[in-house]
Parts: structure tokens; sequence; C-alpha cells
């Protein structure tokens, strides 16, 4: 009889742990199949985020390499204005707003700071700030980063003259970056002033050499006649960068 | 007698664990199954992204757009996907136009799990901007 009451005991707490597993289980799977959607979700948030700031990156090149080739410092605002609807209009996975604030701390005006000195110095950046706003019915998400385009170059000259009367060798040095890292140029044109002041072209010159060291930096040699030496003689330098980006620096030739 | 019908009910508790033990597995396998489906996709997403992003470093991708340079686009695109991912690449303007006059296309897109990426492009010369839309499917 006890036996009997113990074999009913066992029987219950058995059927008790098959249910608890069975319910375990299905918890667990349930819980899986609703994480799927979730990490499909952020995969593609995270694609999404990064194609924006490639894109605004790219944009912000492109119109400053513009701007500082002669074209109209409102381009940025038209410009980012169009990418803001081209991006909002073209995002079907729930409400996208992009926005976007010119950088008005100094030097930066409307964005914008192109200084080509005569202190050797030079420069041509673009600064941005963004925030753009994802939201579906699940979450939102506010994504904040700042775009700065900036390439700068500095340059040094000396002027010396040479054992014949009326030689003068000079010598230009020239360092260019990219976001304050060393980078490459694609075209560099070397100007000085004759004796009258006049502007000319180095590179026309017949004893004219550039080297390029490749980490950025960057030196010309020339030779230039002139029976009467000139005081205070002034080099410029016009770079373009890789991404086309102007940027002109002056200064006047160290004597030795 | 008593022994006899206590076999019979042990029989019949050994073919309803076997029933239990079945279903669960049957009632499971489609949610094993949509979970891989699901991870192909994301890898092929991620795989696609990556492609599009490598191919617009330095705006590469939009000048080759401006340059209307299909073959180009579709040389670099295979070269970049790894083998077995067939794609097709369509290519829109700002007023949502179709570009590509031919095809820039590899391998057959009729699988099952077909991703579709979409990905903005800006020329930095002509700052015009693009949509290029990249469909990509596991060879099977």
């Amino acid at each position: 009889m006890r036996g009997k009451k113990r074999s009913g005991q066992i029987i219950i707490l058995t059927a008790l742990t098959m249910a608890f597993i069975i319910l375990s289980t299905t918890i667990y799977i349930y819980q899986i199949s609703q994480n799927l959607h979730p990490e499909d979700q952020h995969l593609h948030l995270r694609g999404f985020i990064g194609n924006v700031k490639i894109a605004s990156r790219i944009l912000m090149m492109g119109i400053l390499a513009n701007i500082s080739n002669g074209g109209e410092n409102g381009s940025l605002r038209y410009n980012l204005q169009r990418l803001r609807s081209f991006i909002e209009s073209n995002y079907h996975r729930g409400r996208c707003t992009l926005s976007f604030r010119l950088c008005e701390v100094s030097p930066y005006s409307s964005g914008l700071w192109i200084f080509w000195g005569t202190d050797g110095f030079g420069v041509s950046s673009a600064k941005v700030d963004f925030s753009l706003n994802l939201a579906d019915e699940r979450e939102e998400v506010i994504v904040e980063y700042s775009i700065n385009i900036t390439t700068h170059i500095l340059i040094s000259a000396t002027s010396k003259r040479v054992r014949f009367p009326g030689f003068y060798i000079i010598r230009v040095t020239i360092r260019v970056f990219n976001e304050g890292s060393p980078a490459l140029c694609k075209n560099l044109t070397i100007y000085y002033t004759d004796y009258t002041g006049n502007w000319r072209e180095a590179g026309s010159l017949r004893f004219y050499t550039l080297k390029d060291y490749g980490n950025g930096t960057y030196s010309a040699r020339f030779l230039i006649f002139e029976p009467t030496g000139v005081l205070n003689r002034k080099v410029r330098v016009l770079c373009f960068d890789r991404r086309e980006i102007r940027v002109i620096a002056t200064t006047t030739c160290e004597r030795i | 007698m008593h022994g006899c019908r206590l076999g019979q009910i042990r029989v019949l508790e050994a073919f309803l664990a076997v029933i239990v033990v079945f279903g669960a597995l049957l009632l499971s396998r489609p949610i094993y199954t949509s979970y891989d489906d699901s991870v192909d996709q994301e890898i092929l997403y991620s795989i696609g992204m990556n492609v599009l992003m490598h191919l617009d470093q330095d705006g590469d991708l939009g000048r080759l757009i401006s340059q209307r340079d299909w073959t180009e686009i579709s040389s670099r695109l295979s070269i970049l996907l790894p083998i077995g991912v067939s794609y097709n690449l369509t290519v829109y303007d700002e007023e949502l136009n179709i570009l590509n006059n031919s095809p820039i296309l590899s391998g057959d897109l009729n699988a099952k799990g077909v991703v579709s990426i979409q990905y903005v492009v800006v020329d930095r010369e002509s700052l015009n901007l693009y949509i290029v839309r990249l469909q990509l499917a596991w060879v099977k």
C-alpha cells in the first residue's frame, strides 16, 4: 500500500519535471526567435549610419575643393541641405532626420576657414557638426558626429648668392598636411617675385628641381639671375592636395 | 493479469515519450532554420556593406558612376566579393531614375535569400548624389 502511494508521488514529480523542462525549452526557443529581428535591425542601422558619415565627409571634401577654387561660400550650406533631404527621403526603415550646424567658432565662419597667409602658412578648412536621428516603432537612435576637412601647408624659403655675380639660388621647403597629418599633394606650383615685383613661375626656369620626399615634404631649388639684388624676395606656393583642395602660402626669402 | 496491464502501460508511456521528443524536435526545427537563414543574410549584408564602403573610399565609387564606367564597377565588385556570392547592382540618380543602361551583375539571383543593400554615394567633383542598390545572394 505504502509502495503504491510512493509510486504515485514519483509519477507526479516526474510529470512536473518534464513539464518544467518542456516549458523552459519553449521559453528559450521563443527568446531566440525574438532576438533575431533586433540584431538584424542594428546591423542595418550601423550600416546606414556609416554610409551617412562617409557620404557627408566626401561631400564636404568636394565642396571645400570647389570653394577653395573660387566657388561660392554659400555652396557649403546649399549642398549639405541637398544631402539632408536626399538621405531623409530615401530612408525607408522609419523616420530619419539629419541636421547640421556650420562651425562658427573662431577662426571658422559659416563652417569655413580659408586663410592664405604671407608668413608661410596657408589653410583651407571646413568644419560641420551633424546630428542623425533615426526612429522606428521599436527604438530611437541619435548619432552626433563632427566632420573637419583641413588642408594646410607650411613653407619656408632661403635665397643664397652664388659666386657668379647676379645669380641666386632659391630653396623652398613645403610641408603638406591633411587633417593635421602629413599628406601628399597632387600638384605644386612655385612663384617668386623678380626685381620689378612681378610674380614669375619657378617651374619655367631652366635650373629648377622639385624633390618629393614621399612623406608630405617637398623641396624645390632654382637658380635665378638678377643683376640688381632684390630685398625681401617673396615666394608663393600654390598647392592642390589629392582631394583637389587648393591652398596658397606666401613667405619672404631668408637671405643666407 | 495485473502484470500484463502494467507492461501495456509502460509501452504506451514509451510511445508517448517518443511522440513528445519528436514533436519538440519538429516544432523547433523551423525556428532554427530561420535562424540559420537570418545569420546567412546578416553575413551577406555585412559583406555587401563593407564592399560598398571600400569601393567608396575617397569617393572612387561616385567618380566611376559619374563617368558611367559600369565595366570598372563590375570588375571591382567581382574582385571584392567572395567566390560563391552573386550580385546585381542598380544605380539611381537624385530623381531615382536608373542610370546603368547595362546590367551590372554576376551569377544568378533567383535564390531564396536575396539581400538588398541601399547605399548613398556622392561624387566629389560634380557633387552629384546617387543611390546604389546592391542585391546579393549565395550561389546554391
